[in-house]
């Protein structure tokens, strides 16, 4: 069995101001995560998946509890590389007026403080590994597809050499067979570099394809799914 | 489909985007039909000409950037997409539109009772809120009449998406253009909304054209269906034909790329579809990310009856049973 490489312990957050009312996201959010293995969390619109996420990685504090990445709580500087997440919207999380060798070496520059020739060279081989001819690099964001800036997006993260792949809702906004062709990638990359991943969605079957264990998120708490098996419903074709 | 049946029908409908001197074609002659109080699915992935398709039937798009050809009719009334003033007799009481991008669709300066009310008389303010209130309830926002002094930007996608496909449902169009309705919502939502659509089909007679990529959304939706590649019809037919014995590759592929409950590698398409402008010659525009390609590919394809009611544009594929052994 694997280390445990994250620990969360009854986590809570909660939006809003005192005078006009809190929400609770959170309400006390515990799990573990052993090193290697892929975690799907599902749950309906507003139960506080994303919450969660932005939380393990440093985006967001809680309001009590802790998440430990290999002791460190997370957010902390030692960990704050190894942590890296892949946001739903592709076209939302790269600025546009940066071409991709510049979006790519970004976490190059600022965590191992690459020169612009070993960006260059680390950008290309990022790019192949998620399928990108590394002649694209000097493209902007609006000249890719949707699938093709998420695979950017991917290797942007994978560039900071990730322990830890925060994957909120990566396929909801690409099309059927561009969804296969990223399930398949991170499939790989999982396999090929030994991600530990956390695959936030809310598609059932693409969950079942890629996690080992999935939870279950419901009004800020947390639920494990026995088995996997136990998901399954019927095809409808 | 005898003619008494069909509701919506369009015929050659092209769209080209005007870029200077040049015209893009980005929607090449489709010609669909809705049947009456039926749902017709229009798949295909993003940038295919779906959502297109749909504007020009509204007549909603802007003469300075595209030119819309071909014909639209409603209930054998000629519907004039080209005229924006005389489309005013069409939009929300005849043909309803649900927009893909729920944020978009709401003036960020009006309440959601505000969008409600818009338009009506003072008299009917008491009906409609209590219908809005109603639908509200029952695609499950919780507290309706909280909402109605909330504006766009306090409410989640999901929450805005079915507050507008309340919106226009309260309208009690004939023809409801839903466009990718679904693509904000978790399952348990999804559920609850395409039941609502379904009960506003049988209840109310409502037709419904709706665009998606989700093909779980069409098959239990649809009962026609048109698959979209590059601008193009390139397969379509009952849902029970096209979804259950898929004629063109680019169907068979997207239905063989879906995850299934396996952990079996997924067999995905290669490549990505053409971009808006992209020269895909005359042949089959499919042909670069096919694995049956041939030369006869590269020659112009057309919609082809195949079996009867079941249309394709590929002379190569021959189904499923090809699939397994070419």
């Amino acid at each position: 069995m694997g280390e445990v490489l994250l620990e969360v312990d009854d986590v809570t957050r909660a939006y809003g101001s005192k005078r006009r009312g809190q929400k609770q996201i959170l309400r006390g959010v515990s799990f573990r995560l052993q090193e290697g293995k892929c975690l799907g969390l599902v749950g309906e619109s507003g139960c506080g998946k994303s919450t969660l996420c932005r939380i393990l990685a440093g985006l967001e504090k809680p309001d009590s509890g802790q998440a430990l990445f290999c002791r460190e709580p997370v957010g902390s500087k030692k960990v704050r590389g190894k942590i890296q997440m892949v946001f739903q919207n592709s076209l939302e999380a790269v600025n546009h007026h940066q071409n991709v060798l510049q979006i790519v070496s970004e976490p190059l520059k600022n965590l191992f403080h690459m020169n612009r020739e070993e960006c260059r060279k680390e950008t290309a081989r990022l790019l192949e590994m998620v399928g990108i001819a590394p002649e694209e690099m000097k493209k902007y964001p609006r000249q890719f597809s949707g699938g093709q800036l998420q695979r950017i997006c991917i290797a942007r993260a994978l560039g900071a050499k990730p322990e830890l792949l925060l994957l909120d809702e990566p396929l909801s906004s690409l099309d059927a067979s561009v969804q296969a062709q990223i399930l398949n990638l991170l499939s790989d990359l999982r396999n090929d570099l030994n991600l530990t991943c956390i695959l936030v969605s809310h598609d059932i079957r693409a969950v079942y394809y890629l996690s080992d264990e999935i939870l279950r998120m419901s009004e800020g708490t947390v639920k494990a799914i026995p088995s996997l098996d136990t998901i399954i419903r019927p095809e409808r074709f | 489909m005898k003619k008494e049946d069909v509701i919506l029908q369009t015929e050659n409908l092209s769209v080209s985007m005007r870029a200077g001197k040049e015209r893009i074609p980005a929607v090449k002659d489709v010609t669909l039909s809705l049947k009456r109080k039926g749902c017709t699915g229009i798949i295909g992935e993003s940038g295919c000409g779906k959502s297109l398709t749909c504007q020009a039937v509204l007549g909603l798009l802007e003469p300075k950037k595209w030119t819309v050809t071909g014909k639209v009719f409603l209930e054998d009334e000629e519907v004039p997409i080209t005229d924006d003033r005389s489309m005013d007799r069409f939009r929300g009481k005849k043909l309803a539109f649900a927009a893909q991008n729920p944020m978009a669709a709401f003036d960020p300066r009006m309440t959601m009772g505000a969008h409600f009310l818009e338009g009506h008389s003072r008299r009917e303010w008491d009906a409609i809120r209590k219908d809005a209130g109603e639908r509200l309830a029952r695609m499950g926002i919780c507290e309706p009449e909280s909402l109605w002094n909330r504006y766009s930007f306090e409410l989640s996608g999901g929450q805005l998406q079915r507050v507008l496909i309340a919106l226009v449902l309260g309208l009690h169009p004939k023809v409801l253009l839903a466009d990718e309705p679904t693509t904000a919502l978790d399952q348990a939502t999804e559920e609850e909304l395409l039941r609502i659509l379904e009960d506003c089909q049988n209840q109310e007679g409502i037709s419904i054209l709706l665009v998606s990529h989700d093909l779980d959304v069409i098959s239990r939706m649809a009962d026609t269906v048109y698959v979209m590649y590059a601008g193009q019809i390139v397969e379509c037919g009952e849902k029970e034909a096209v979804l259950g014995n898929p004629l063109h590759p680019y169907t068979g592929g997207l239905m063989r790329s879906r995850p299934g409950f396996s952990k079996e590698r997924l067999k995905a398409m290669n490549g990505y579809p053409p971009r808006l402008g992209e020269s895909t010659g005359s042949g089959c525009a499919f042909a670069p990310r096919c694995p049956f390609a041939k030369e006869v590919c590269k020659g112009e394809q057309v919609l082809r009856e195949m079996t009867p009611g079941h249309f394709s544009r590929c002379s190569c594929f021959r189904g499923q049973g090809e699939e397994k052994h070419g």
